[in-house]
């Protein structure tokens, strides 16, 4: 197998050219002048640091970490009993209910946040049923938004790995006397770790960088840091300083990212 | 079997990617989405024997983007005033040469538009395409319409009414700026402050764009800040489902005048497929068609004039851009820090 | 587990699909909505699903989309795959370094991976439209790909690749033959991944874009400016749905007949 290394080699240069060029040039971008659409001659200056300090901006990020660590939280908490429940169904119809809880991802999501956006105004087709909702503006808009689209994502990791996971674990453990409760806490739960790690992270890194769904649901008026990213690249056209904020978001997330993969002790979930 | 899928899909992709595409001159367009009658760009592309390839964009500033990017070699885009003024600032359109719009020898350009930009340095670089106005558009059931004298009703009444702000800087300053008495494109500090405290104090419903005329026929907004053609869509839909019309558009004494414009960028490679289009969108029977599609007031004289005739009967009110004894003001580029600063100014409204 | 302890958990997967499904439903409920407009339900109509046919930039949109996808997928899942045997034949070190450059689409914010490559490619002499955009899906489907197929990769038989070299195979007919079937589970579970993040994708495909080359979700990002966009696109996303779970009650049909014509044997 060792021969086969080689074919790892095209990858390599690939992901050099498309990843590390471009990122060299997003931080050449942040803490200098240059132009990107006419790429000449350039100095270091060190605007950019003045706009991570600009009040908007820091509220922003303030604002995106904490939508997004409750709406993980929120998938969490309900995509892991989901997810355990599923697994544990007997039933042969269980992956055609696993792949129709995912489904709903192939829908497109500018659709699907726009349909939420009608639903929470209170002149909304759920008047038919005599419902009445005023959410808009409210960070619980947010919230029921995120999780709506982020669920399957929690999901689908930690039911592959519950379902996977070895049921004579649990009955040997409840044969040594354990209660269901022991059972579930000292050998599922550890066990399915690593599920639940990548189900944090596909929810955690979209969270936090969602633009669409935060403008829509909350009427304009709560800014996360995808909004201001947006701002600056499409709209007041300044690169560089837009270039130093997602360098900042980066970094963040690659914070993030390292501190939730510590749960994984089991080994090599992305790394 | 799994061969025989693979093999399938491999040939259906490549015979889709031998599907698209021709040897024929392609003329590339940059244009608002729906602004346009695609009837007249078929009919142009066989006239021609040419492929039109057509690209839509939301908003100025993408126009913007995506020309500087020039990864497309864009032949007409269709920006507003003010991105025309920024665009040939920067040195980014082509002059156009007036006397190769043959065209404008059957029919001529309103006055009143001619007037916006006749003396203003980016003249020269664009032709005229479609105007309007922005304005308030409100809910007839909950609005009372003696309440409706001008800009204060949006910044003094958020008590008694749900209002909703457009989310784009420029309009929203300019409605603070009309509604303190102030040059739309005033530069000033202490005026742009004075701007950005009355669209802090005033509590609005929410920002949103195409959402805020549905949401005001819904019930939800009682009144919002649109453009005149937002409002024009909904009156030729509920015209068209022959539904009761529960909305109408005020339009302040003092307001803003738009007027969306033909230019060639400088990346243009088919530069006389260009004026061919143009001269073609500038004919009358043309012209006609295309502003009976789009619903916009049109700014040629004899298009404007067919279509407020019976014939059309487009002579509703508010559907003159620019009635006598009003005031208008036309927005004009200054500069990418007075942007920046009212791009600023917005978010700080949306956030207090 | 009790029936009792069964109830919460059942009552709680019933909400989870109620909240997951709701847009959708709205959406189906709009893609009949006689009227033009969203909020006054009218009358029943199919009439935008016809136009889904006739407005020709939507339904080029969904054309573009529907290529980009399977096309970008089936060659992400071919390089992914080989890739991954690749990887999972380094050493414990360079292993661990060329996993964290693959993750690293993976961890970027779209916008940022987007406005990456529009610079890169801008360098190259490529013409901006369908190759670059179907470059970057490729491009950000791979890591996804990499990442479902290694894990399966591990739990192979090491000797087995040699076993099958020893016998006379050639190092391709070897993974073809030996490798290939026991990873095919990661191979699907990633194509499936890279169809999904490739048919709803807007931030990467509307930077990666050029020549009115249109994905469906750059086109409603076009329209929700200042114009409305038609409800064909409510009827096409429907569609999207009706389609896979038809193709999901069948493929589930046919496990069934399998099953069972091996229990008749």
């Amino acid at each position: 197998m060792r021969r086969l290394r080689i074919v790892a080699l095209p990858y390599l240069v690939w992901m050099l050219v498309l990843v590390l060029l471009p990122s060299l040039l997003i931080l050449l971008l942040s803490i200098s002048d240059l132009d990107i659409y006419n790429l000449g001659a350039f100095s270091f200056v060190a605007d950019g640091f003045e706009e991570l300090s600009k009040p908007l901006v820091i509220e922003a990020m303030k604002n995106s970490l904490r939508l997004s660590a409750l709406a993980t939280m929120i998938c969490l908490l309900i995509g892991y009993p989901v997810a355990y429940y599923l697994a544990s169904l007997k039933t042969k119809k269980k992956t055609m209910l696993i792949t129709l809880f995912i489904l709903p991802v192939w829908s497109n999501m500018l659709l699907r946040i726009i349909a939420w956006e009608t639903l929470f105004f209170p002149n909304s087709i759920l008047n038919m049923f005599g419902v009445s909702l005023n959410l808009i503006g409210t960070d619980l808009a947010i919230l029921i938004g995120m999780t709506s689209m982020y669920l399957p994502f929690m999901t689908l990791p930690i039911y592959s790995v519950l379902e996977k996971m070895d049921t004579s674990l649990i009955e040997a453990s409840k044969d040594l006397g354990a209660s269901n409760m022991q059972s579930f806490l000292k050998v599922t739960l550890p066990l399915s770790l690593s599920g639940v790690v990548s189900g944090v992270i596909m929810t955690l890194l979209p969270s936090m960088t969602a633009f669409a769904l935060p403008e829509r649901l909350s009427g304009g008026k709560t800014l996360l840091i995808g909004n201001i990213i947006e701002d600056y690249f499409m709209k007041t056209s300044n690169i560089n300083g837009g270039a130093m904020i997602s360098i900042a978001l980066m970094l963040v997330i690659i914070v993030l990212f390292i501190t939730v993969v510590h749960f994984d002790k089991e080994g090599e979930t992305l790394l | 079997m799994k061969k025989g899928l693979l093999g399938f899909i491999l040939v259906l992709s490549v015979f889709l990617l031998v599907g698209c595409g021709g040897n024929e001159e392609k003329l590339y367009l940059l244009n608002w989405g729906e602004y346009m009658d695609q009837d007249l760009v078929i009919a142009f592309e066989e006239e021609y024997g040419v492929d039109v390839v057509y690209t839509e964009v939301g908003s100025n500033e993408e126009m913007e983007v995506l020309i500087n990017a020039g990864t497309t070699p864009y032949d007409i885009a269709f920006p507003s005033d003010y991105m025309v003024d920024k665009l040939a600032s920067q040195g980014l359109l082509n002059e156009i040469d007036y006397d190769r719009l043959d065209a404008l020898n059957d029919v001529s350009i309103l006055p009143k538009v001619e007037a916006l930009y006749a003396d203003k340095d980016y003249a020269p670089y664009l032709v005229p395409y479609f105007w309007g106005t922005i304005g308030i558009m409100y809910n007839l059931e909950s609005v009372n319409e003696e309440d409706l004298s001008g800009w204060e009703v949006m910044f003094e009444m958020t008590d008694t009414y749900d209002v909703g702000m457009y989310d784009s800087a420029r309009d929203a300053v300019a409605s603070a700026l009309f509604y303190l008495g102030y040059d739309v494109n005033t530069n000033v500090a202490s005026e742009l402050d004075a701007a950005e405290d009355a669209l802090e104090a005033a509590d609005f419903a929410i920002f949103g764009e195409d959402n805020l005329k549905t949401q005001v026929i819904q019930g939800n907004l009682d009144m919002a800040l649109v453009y005149s053609g937002d409002y024009f869509d909904e009156l030729y839909a509920a015209e068209e489902d022959e539904r009761e019309v529960n909305f109408g558009y005020f339009v302040p004494e003092t307001t803003n005048v738009w007027v969306d414009t033909f230019v060639i960028p400088t990346t243009s490679e088919q530069t006389d497929l260009a004026y061919d289009f143009i001269n073609f969108m500038l004919d009358e029977e043309n012209a006609t068609q295309n502003a009976d599609w789009v619903g916009y007031a049109p700014v040629l004289e004899e298009v404007y004039a067919m279509l407020t005739s019976d014939e059309y009967g487009y002579d509703y009110e508010n559907y003159n851009p620019y009635p006598e004894n009003a005031l208008r003001e036309m927005y004009e580029y200054v500069s990418e820090d007075r942007y920046a600063r009212l791009n600023e100014i917005l978010n700080n409204a949306k956030v207090n | 587990m009790s029936l009792w302890r069964k109830s919460p958990l059942l009552i709680l997967t019933i909400f989870a699909f109620f909240i997951i499904y709701l847009p959708i439903m709205i959406i189906m409920l709009f893609s009949v909505n006689g009227s033009e407009k969203d909020y006054s339900f009218d009358s029943f109509s199919l009439k935008w699903y016809v136009e889904m046919f006739e407005d020709p930039q939507l339904f080029e949109a969904i054309r573009n989309t529907l290529m980009i996808a399977t096309i970008s997928t089936l060659i992400a899942t071919i390089i992914g795959t080989l890739t991954a045997i690749g990887i999972h034949s380094l050493s414990k070190k360079n292993r661990t370094n060329m996993m964290i450059l693959n993750n690293i689409p993976v961890i970027n914010p779209d916008i940022v991976t987007g406005i990456s490559l529009m610079l890169v490619f801008s360098l190259l002499p490529i013409s901006f439209g369908m190759p670059t955009m179907l470059l970057a899906h490729i491009f950000f489907s791979i890591p996804f790909v990499v990442l479902t197929v290694l894990p399966k990769l591990k739990e192979l038989d090491p000797n087995l690749y040699d076993a099958a070299l020893d016998l006379g195979c050639s190092r391709f007919g070897a993974i073809y033959r030996v490798i290939i079937p026991s990873i095919k589970t990661g191979m699907l579970a990633g194509a499936l991944i890279a169809f999904t993040m490739s048919i709803d994708d807007f931030v990467i495909s509307y930077f990666t874009s050029g020549q009115g080359f249109q994905n469906v979700s750059i086109w409603i990002y076009s329209r929700i400016g200042r114009k409305s966009f038609s409800k064909g696109v409510y009827a096409y996303n429907t569609l999207v749905v009706f389609v896979t779970v038809v193709l999901l009650l069948i493929s589930s049909r046919k496990n069934k007949k399998t099953i069972v014509r091996k229990e008749e044997k």
